[in-house]
């Protein structure tokens, strides 16, 4: 069982090793600045070791590079997002986010690489919490005050239309309308007409 | 009218115009930097007129200013002069240019017929700029002697702007 598993790691720890560089080489060019792929100085500065697992192959490296470039806004851009932005700007930042992936970077530690210098302005879904419980909260309250506001009105007495309202009212009603300094003068005006 | 209605309005209308009064007087260009006191990116770059590289914290224990610039960039051309006069006057601080989306070509060519008293790096993949949140160019970075960004301008620099910034670097 040991054996079966040390024949299937054996190549993948080859490959990630890497043979020293003879002493002749480093006497002429001296010590090399870093291997291409090695971890910047930068980022390590900024989110330490990667966390999650190297992806294994160029596909995997690539689906989850898109699944983080959409994430991403593109900071010389109108709202678009590093994905599907031509500028160069947006062309660097997928190349870097490709570079972080495949170093095993996680998703949410390349996300907040580009968060450390930008600002949470560059994620396109900003995370919920603080003021930004706002955005998602705030449409609800509208809507739900909207719906109310609705309801409400529509259990609201409908307005009497002209023709009810023009028809001769009975006295009673009418007198109600009438104002309170000249009701005695009506009064008296109905007693001796013989209409109240 | 309804007085509900009025006052709904009110409600709505009047913050927002406060927000738009108070931002009149802005610089939709001054746009704050979230590493101003933080340490600065520790990226390397490329020298693009000595050869070798330089990496960032082996700067430390002096004031750096960091140029991001372009020669397509016009507003980078106007400042060229103050940056060089403040880098001759003030040899105490560490002036390091960096090559904003332009072909070393073109760099080497102005900078061989203006002259420059600091050295310029490239930033090929672009990992300065991202590393230090570069929007777009001219945009400077003011850097301590501890490594701290102390400040972030916006635009052509002049000697004023300059030197209040250095007091800032130096403090």
């Amino acid at each position: 069982m040991v054996a079966v598993l040390w024949l299937a790691v054996a190549p993948i720890a080859r490959a990630q090793e890497k043979p020293p560089l003879p002493p002749e080489v480093i006497s002429i060019l001296g010590e090399p600045d870093g291997p291409k792929d090695g971890l910047d100085a930068a980022v390590v500065g900024a989110l330490g070791q990667p966390e999650g697992p190297v992806p294994a192959n160029e596909t995997a490296i690539n689906v989850k590079s898109a699944s983080v470039a959409v994430k991403l806004r593109c900071p010389v851009c109108q709202g678009v997002a590093v994905s599907d932005s031509p500028s160069g700007m947006a062309v660097k930042m997928r190349g870097q986010i490709r570079e972080l992936v495949a170093q095993g970077y996680s998703e949410e530690q390349v996300l907040s690489y580009f968060e450390r210098s930008y600002g949470e302005f560059v994620r396109l879904d900003p995370p919920m919490e603080g003021l930004n419980l706002l955005l998602w909260i705030l449409p609800g309250v509208v809507l739900l005050g909207g719906f109310l506001l609705v309801l409400y009105k529509a259990r609201q007495p409908v307005p009497v239309r002209a023709s009810v309202q023009d028809a001769p009212r009975p006295p009673s009603e009418a007198a109600a309308d009438v104002d309170p300094a000249l009701a005695k003068y009506l009064e008296r005006i109905r007693r001796d007409s013989g209409t109240s | 009218m309804n007085k509900g209605v009025m006052a709904v309005g009110l409600a709505v209308t009047v913050p927002l115009i406060g927000l738009l009064l108070l931002n009149i007087g802005r610089n939709p260009s001054a746009i704050s930097s979230p590493l101003i006191k933080k340490p600065a990116p520790d990226v390397r770059m490329k020298n693009l007129e000595g050869g070798g590289s330089l990496q960032i914290s082996s700067l430390r224990g002096r004031p750096i200013v960091i140029n991001f610039w372009a020669t397509w960039c016009i507003p980078c051309i106007q400042e060229h002069a103050a940056l060089n006069a403040a880098a001759r006057s003030n040899p105490d601080v560490t002036f390091l240019g960096v090559v904003y989306e332009d072909s070393t070509e073109n760099t080497m060519r102005f900078l061989a017929e203006r002259g420059s008293a600091y050295n310029s790096y490239a930033d090929e993949d672009g990992k300065a700029a991202i590393a230090f949140g570069v929007y777009g160019v001219p945009e400077t970075y003011f850097v301590d002697a501890k490594g701290t960004i102390v400040d972030k301008y916006v635009g052509p620099l002049d000697d004023d702007t300059i030197f209040a910034k250095l007091a800032a670097a130096r403090k």
